[in-house]
């Protein structure tokens, strides 16, 4: 098994951990529930690289002396999740928790028999285990880390049996959709509410806002810039220079002169017609309201 | 069907969890990834699933699941005992999927369901029957538009729409005479009831998004500024055309309404004459005293009917449609025009100074 894999997480994957972990059966008098989430990740493999594209929660106890696991619970929504995105497979399992214990053996001996029985090769494929610490404990108290782990078995060489297991810690990088990089640059919006909301806006507002960003970061460019040309208070750094020609240069081939005369001439007209014939069809639509009104 | 009580609804806003968002962007996104929907063709749709609260007039989406696509309807027997039993299963996946999000303490009430549609233009018939049996259902229930184009253009697109109680009302006799359509006011402007939708957060996705907004990939990155982009022409180009079918469509209703409104005058000049000279053939027997001849016959004669299957309900729906797409095109134009003056004003500022400040930055080097 190749440890060098990459796992690669959509965004929607770690949202729906999240909210599993929010709405967890909190103890009763009765049951004592967990203070942990736990679920399957469904995705696909690819070379060197384990896609999660979804994921969902399973009930389970940890409470007991002995573990449980809604076994039926699990098979019935993947067969579900099958049938509506055909190219996902269970791909692993994910819990909320600071570092792996001793129980998470169980679990991943479960996982293992639940996707080899899945899975049509003859070989098992390897199985990512993805942990969220929701704990805000020990030096992390002010973050959320991720992390990966795959398991390899070890032990002395020539003995029939292995020894032990080690969970491999894998690298983990966020992927996503082109629309879901969307979808999420608009979500991260309500981080600056109070009241955590985002309104969609409008296609005009959104140039606005990122025309200031662009403002911005230039000024901040050629404060830098005079910083270390101009005045020399600052240490010139040649990667940053190099990256800042690189700018430079882009704008040079992408922003012609003649080639955005052109560009302005050409698709302005077609632009304006475009919206002259949209408005055209409005104004035809309303004469024809009236005219069925009559 | 008519013995449905229909309540209006009292919902004026839309709260969409975050997580709903994500997922149904990414059901999408997966689908077109996978090209599944090349394919088929057909648009992703899901059911959503929430809370209303009565006191705010707000409906809480807090979460949602795909339904299964549709099968290619084929026309012999076997298949179509096959798609029954079909969705069949597909009801049954429904409940069971409302019942493990029980489980899990999920809100596992149906408030609806999420659709995708290029340029935002979804108005069918198909659409109206299935929010008409969602409305009916609960009265608080919705549909959300998702737009594929437009979110990949940079600008996430969700629209929540309702049938309005007019629209309700006709669906539930499903009767589109267009008598009785324009009777009741009904126009393509009130058919539909749009909601405004406002995406929230939990306390905890808010730190997931802060996190991962540390770790952003380059991956991430390279779609981050895709609403400045210059070339939208093709979505644009296309959207034109899908305008000028519905507007041909629209023609051809308007030309089989006008058909029919010249019919019916007709028939109604001529019932009104043939009773004028029956009255008048009456008041002169009664002046004799012969027996009078009724009136029943006349009523008998068969008025014209809209040659279109569903009376004005087709026209109705292309209107809507030609208005989604008129509104796609002229604020996709109108952001593009913009962005064109944005990179003129880039080009002029940087031509006179950018010579003097690259060389000034290579001889102090």
């Amino acid at each position: 098994m190749a440890s060098n894999m990459t796992v690669k997480v959509h965004p929607v994957v770690y949202m729906t951990i999240v909210d599993s972990f929010l709405r967890r059966s909190k103890g009763s008098a009765k049951s004592s529930g967990n203070e942990k989430s736990l679920g399957t990740l469904m995705g696909f493999y690819e070379k060197g690289a384990i896609q999660v594209t979804n994921c969902f929660a399973i009930p389970f106890n940890e409470s007991h002396e002995d573990l449980e696991i809604d076994d039926q619970f699990n098979q019935q929504m993947i067969s579900i999740l099958k049938r509506s995105s055909p190219n996902e497979q269970p791909v692993g399992w994910f819990l909320t928790t600071s570092d792996i214990t001793s129980n998470c053996l169980i679990y991943h001996d479960y996982y293992n028999r639940v996707i080899s029985e899945i899975s049509a090769r003859r070989e098992t494929p390897p199985i990512v285990v993805l942990t969220l610490d929701t704990t805000f404990s020990g030096d992390n108290t002010k973050r959320m880390p991720v992390r990966a782990y795959l398991r390899s078995k070890a032990g002395i060489p020539g003995a029939p049996q292995p020894h032990c297991a080690i969970f491999n810690p894998l690298r983990v990088e966020l992927d996503a959709f082109p629309g879901e990089c969307v979808a999420m640059q608009l979500i991260e919006q309500a981080l600056e509410s109070r009241r955590r909301e985002a309104t969609l806006e409008s296609g005009l507002k959104q140039l606005e806002s990122s025309t200031g960003d662009m403002i911005g970061w230039m000024e901040r460019l050629l404060e830098y810039v005079n910083g270390v040309v101009a005045n020399g208070e600052k240490p010139g750094d040649a990667q940053f220079g190099r990256q800042l020609m690189d700018i430079v240069n882009t704008a040079a081939t992408h922003l012609q002169t003649d080639k955005l005369d052109t560009l302005v001439k050409n698709t302005l007209r077609d632009y304006v017609m475009v919206s002259y014939l949209a408005n055209m069809t409005k104004t035809q639509l309303q004469l024809h309201e009236r005219l069925v009104a009559i | 069907m008519s013995m449905l009580t229909l309540t209006a609804p009292s919902v004026k806003h839309i709260l969409l969890d975050s997580l709903v968002v994500m997922k149904i962007v990414k059901h999408v996104d997966s689908e077109l990834y996978s090209g599944i929907s090349e394919v088929s063709g057909e648009s992703c749709q899901g059911v959503l699933t929430g809370l209303v609260s009565m006191d705010d007039h707000r409906l809480e989406i807090t979460n949602c699941f795909p339904t299964a696509r549709t099968e290619p309807v084929m026309d012999d027997e076997s298949s179509v005992q096959a798609s029954q039993q079909y969705e069949e299963q597909k009801q049954q996946e429904m409940l069971d999927m409302l019942r493990k999000f029980r489980t899990m303490n999920i809100d596992y009430e149906i408030v609806g369901f999420y659709q995708s549609h290029q340029f935002g233009a979804c108005f069918s018939q198909d659409l109206v029957e299935s929010m008409f049996d969602y409305q009916s259902m609960g009265p608080e229930n919705v549909v959300i538009i998702y737009d594929p184009v437009k979110t990949r253009q940079g600008q996430l697109s969700l629209k929540a729409y309702r049938l309005s109680m007019i629209a309700l009302e006709l669906a539930s006799k499903n009767d589109w005479n267009p008598e009785i359509v324009k009777s009741s006011g009904l126009n393509y402007e009130n058919m539909f009831e749009e909601l405004p939708i406002i995406i929230k957060s939990s306390y905890l996705n808010n730190v997931l998004m802060a996190e991962l907004s540390l770790s952003k990939g380059s991956m991430t990155d390279k779609y981050a500024a895709k609403h400045l982009d210059l070339g939208t022409k093709r979505s644009l180009e296309k959207s034109v055309r899908a305008m000028m079918t519905n507007v041909d469509e629209l023609n051809k209703s308007i030309q089989s309404l006008a058909k029919y409104m010249n019919d019916k005058q007709r028939h109604d000049n001529m019932v009104f004459n043939i009773t004028q000279k029956r009255i008048l053939e009456n008041e002169q027997r009664a002046a004799r005293g012969e027996p009078l001849l009724s009136l029943d016959e006349f009523k008998r004669i068969k008025a014209p009917i809209l040659q279109t299957k569903n009376g004005l309900l087709d026209e109705l729906l292309a209107s809507c449609d030609t208005q989604a797409l008129s509104d796609f095109s002229t604020s996709v134009t109108g952001e593009n025009i913009a962005k064109i003056f944005l990179a003129e004003a880039v080009a002029d500022e940087r031509v006179p100074g950018s010579k003097d400040r690259s060389s000034s930055s290579v001889s102090t080097r």
